[in-house]
């Protein structure tokens, strides 16, 4: 007797396909209520979290509006505050002209973090396409792009910076390219093997066999869902990437003075380390922190991409 | 066999286990109780989401991260396996009790040679003395692998499936365990090596005095193997009874369904036995016809014929299903149909038109004609996409209808595949596996395709919803008149919704014909082979 030969069986088949049941949709408006208030708590279990996004809000504010955190002008010279130690009066205290160490600080804010931005946009803008071409293309394009990509990546960064900043002149627009250039490997791994890990995916096959060309394919489902861990790694370059900027502008690569800028900020206190030690110490412990603060940002997202 | 302890081996007691944080718990067992003599067999059988596996992993201590035992006792032996710590848990598993996990794909470390890994389960509890070696070749040879020698020195990539299957029924019975738990064992393999390990299984246990407990989805392995059936349905046992009676005269409900949702070959038959092809269009010729197909996969390790020499046409309005085990080519074959492989040599034509060495922007228009679905409808929609997105996908693609005309086309999709119509804004995530597969199938329709390819498309789902979408592969077809190309490796699902039938082997077309009767005389040595190896079909022991 076959196992499901039986009258019970026969008769129990339903004549007709039923409808299938779909729970009810919780609705919107609690169901946003409780995950506003799960975010809270769940913001609040992560104090380094908040206190990093805070220094990064304060940063950004500095660049944005400069004036409102210090009353000095930047490129004033008083020659009769010279080297004065840290005090209420002078944050950081001042430097060998007299200007306010501080406020130099905060209005080399600005230049320093466009001169990074746009290194870093350059960096995601090229190394995107460079790592979406060899990841869908395949075959040449990819053996091509990728050994290009190992070649960037074979030289340090800064290195790679400084020899194309030697090349193209001085400044924060070369400096930014230098950067940014050096950046492109990185993103370009990443983009390309998130790439070819959707362009496996079951329904990217499906769109094809629908028809769909491939313009249309890479615009509409590999972009958008490979460009998450990408940007994520865009975040933790702009920590590297200030750091690089920084560490090249210290070595009189970038703006030349007296504009301020963080790297070169460090570089002038640097004769005075043993009499001054607050000029270069302090914009460098700022650096160091701003940097940190973006790593740690830049994790959290990271984490919470891949608990997903 | 039975009944001469009256001392249970296992006894689970009033088991409760939930899921989740610690602010929301979802319960997934509520209060199972059930117990076994020493050298009784015992299948659970149930859906996914019913708690058969919980089940397994709760009495082991294994629950994956997030489940917790609320209550109740799991008593082995005389010891409650709930109450002891990590260290005596770790000495009974493995020692005591065995487990052979479900996919034999992932189970084994990859850069570990066999015999190491077979060895290791016996040294982890200390009986990797002298003999170990012979003691690892024999627990090979007895796991059904023939060279042992030269098992023990591969590495688990060099093993196909049944190979890696049997190596880890070699360690789940290395230390000649007193219960093996099998979950779901030979899901993942097709149907004549399912036979043979599950063969297997049974006579080691049986020579051993090894009780079982055999987590499993399907009723007619759960009637082949065991004695005893535990039906669960969302967390709780429906019914627990020897397996013929269970299977015979079942009393409850739940049961009924399942058993009448289970293909097998003697299910009702759901194509109409008239084709919707009327004499015009049978004069006009198949809608597809293939013609000497043939292609050749070239890899480092050499060139592999995937498809040789085949041959099929499809009428209009018909169902053609193309059978066969893994790697016989059978999907390659609905790929070079589709035009989404080039095939190296042969023909296609739809509707007259030859589609075989067209450029990709020639073969565009044909494809409206021919749409797919796929096995797993989790991977097959996109994860970004609202519903009724991907319904109106194919006619965004091809520039057919306006926006708002597109929306409508999907809500009155959604209805046929008997949907509601407030699934269109929400995102296939939020759908079940079932509900899923039948967005997939509206996709499908969308640009009223002449034919649908579906390549395992009900493999991936549960027996009670694979029966309804079959049902409504059915009804679409009488209603439209759309022909399919049935993609399947179950026999049984192929003879419900197929009017005739290929059967592919190693790429080649071994038979061709009507199923019913292909399926009642088979020709070819291969075919009856296929027929036996159909769990259920041996009779149900008493």
């Amino acid at each position: 007797m076959s196992v499901v030969d039986t009258p019970a069986a026969v008769d129990a088949v339903a004549p007709s396909v039923p409808a299938p049941t779909v729970a009810p949709a919780a609705p919107p408006g609690g169901r946003r209520r409780g995950s506003a208030a799960a975010t809270l708590v769940g913001l609040l279990r992560k104090p380094t979290l908040v206190l990093s996004a805070l220094v990064v809000l304060v940063v950004v504010l500095w660049a944005l509006v400069p004036g409102l955190f210090s009353g000095y002008d930047p490129l004033y010279a008083d020659t009769s505050q010279v080297l004065l130690p840290p005090s209420f009066e002078h944050l950081f205290g001042t430097d060998e002209l007299g200007r306010d160490v501080f406020t130099r600080m905060v209005h080399g804010t600005a230049l320093t973090l466009l001169t990074t931005v746009v290194a870093v946009v350059i960096g995601f803008a090229f190394g995107s396409v460079i790592g979406l071409a060899a990841g869908y293309f395949g075959r040449i394009a990819d053996g091509v792009l990728m050994r290009v990509v190992d070649i960037l990546l074979a030289i340090p960064m800064l290195v790679l910076a400084m020899a194309i900043v030697t090349a193209i002149g001085f400044g924060s627009v070369q400096l930014a390219i230098g950067v940014g250039i050096g950046m492109i490997g990185s993103v370009a791994r990443v983009m390309r093997s998130e790439v070819m890990r959707v362009r496996q995916s079951t329904f990217i096959d499906a769109e094809r066999s629908m028809g769909a060309r491939d313009g249309y394919i890479i615009a509409r489902h590999v972009l958008p869902n490979a460009v998450g861990p990408v940007l994520v790694l865009a975040i933790l370059d702009f920590g590297a990437a200030i750091l690089t900027i920084a560490a090249l502008s210290f070595l009189g690569y970038g703006t030349p003075p007296p504009t301020p800028e963080w790297g070169s900020l460090v570089a002038s206190g640097r004769a005075y380390l043993t009499t001054a030690w607050w000029m270069s110490t302090l914009p460098g412990l700022t650096i160091a922190v701003f940097v940190v603060c973006i790593n740690r940002i830049a994790r959290e997202l990271q984490n919470d991409r891949s608990s997903r | 066999m039975s009944g001469t302890d009256p001392q249970p081996l296992l006894a689970v007691d009033d088991l409760k286990v939930s899921y989740g944080s610690r602010s929301h718990r979802t319960p997934a067992l509520h209060g199972v109780s059930f117990s076994m003599v020493p050298g009784e067999k015992i299948s659970i059988v149930g859906e996914s989401g019913s708690g058969k596996s919980t089940t397994a992993h709760a009495l082991i201590g294994l629950l994956p991260a997030g489940g917790r035992i609320d209550s109740g006792a799991v008593s082995f032996a005389g010891r409650d396996l709930t109450r002891l710590g990590d260290r005596a848990l770790r000495a009974v598993r493995g020692a005591e009790i065995g487990l052979i996990p479900q996919d034999p794909m992932t189970s084994l470390n990859p850069v570990r040679r066999i015999g190491k890994q077979v060895e290791e389960a016996l040294a982890v509890h200390g009986r990797a003395g002298r003999g170990v070696e012979r003691r690892v070749l024999e627990g090979l040879r007895d796991a059904g692998l023939p060279d042992p020698e030269r098992v023990a020195a591969q590495f688990p990539h060099e093993l196909s499936g049944g190979m890696r299957q049997r190596v880890l029924i070699a360690i789940a019975l290395a230390c000649s365990p007193r219960l093996v738990i099998a979950d779901e064992p030979t899901s993942a393999l097709d149907v004549t090596v399912q036979r043979q390990i599950l063969d297997h299984i049974d006579r080691v246990t049986a020579a051993e005095g090894t009780s079982m407990l055999l987590i499993t989805h399907d009723l007619g392995v759960a009637g082949d193997r065991t004695d005893r059936i535990i039906v669960m349905n969302e967390g709780e046992i429906v019914e627990d009874g020897p397996a013929d009676s269970v299977l015979g005269s079942p009393a409850d409900a739940y049961t009924k369904r399942l058993l009448a949702a289970a293909p097998s070959l003697s299910s009702r038959v759901l194509y109409s036995g008239q084709t919707v092809a009327t004499a015009e269009t049978a004069a006009a010729g198949p809608l597809v016809s293939v013609r000497a197909l043939r292609k050749e996969f070239h890899t480092a390790a050499g060139s592999h014929l995937a498809v040789d020499d085949v041959s099929f046409d499809i009428a209009a309005g018909e169902t053609l299903a193309i059978v066969g085990e893994s790697g016989s080519g059978k999907s390659t074959t609905a790929r070079l149909l589709l035009q989404l492989e080039k095939a190296d040599a042969g023909s296609v034509t739809l509707d007259g038109a030859e589609l075989t060495g067209l450029s990709a922007a020639r073969i565009r228009p044909h494809r409206l004609a021919m749409q797919m679905v796929y096995q797993s409808p989790y991977a097959s929609l996109s994860p970004r996409f609202s519903v009724g997105d991907i319904i109106s996908e194919p006619l965004r693609i091809h520039r057919i209808a306006s926006a708002a005309e597109r929306r409508r086309i999907a809500a009155s999709l959604l209805d046929q595949v008997a949907l509601p119509g407030s699934v269109l804004d929400r995102s296939p995530a939020e759908l079940s596996g079932g509900q899923r597969q039948r967005v997939a199938i509206a996709r499908a329709l969308a640009p009223q395709p002449k034919l649908i390819v579906c390549d395992e498309a009900v493999s991936a789902l549960d027996v009670s919803v694979q029966a309804q979408v079959l049902e409504l592969l059915a009804e679409i077809q009488r209603e439209r008149g759309v022909a399919y190309l049935f993609i399947s490796h179950d026999l049984a699902v192929v003879r419900q919704i197929a009017h005739r039938v290929v059967v592919m082997r190693r790429g080649r077309v071994v038979e061709q014909g009507d199923t019913e009767a292909t399926f009642a005389h088979p020709v070819d040595e291969y075919t009856r082979q296929l027929l036996d190896a159909i769990p259920g079909r041996q009779p149900v022991s008493t």
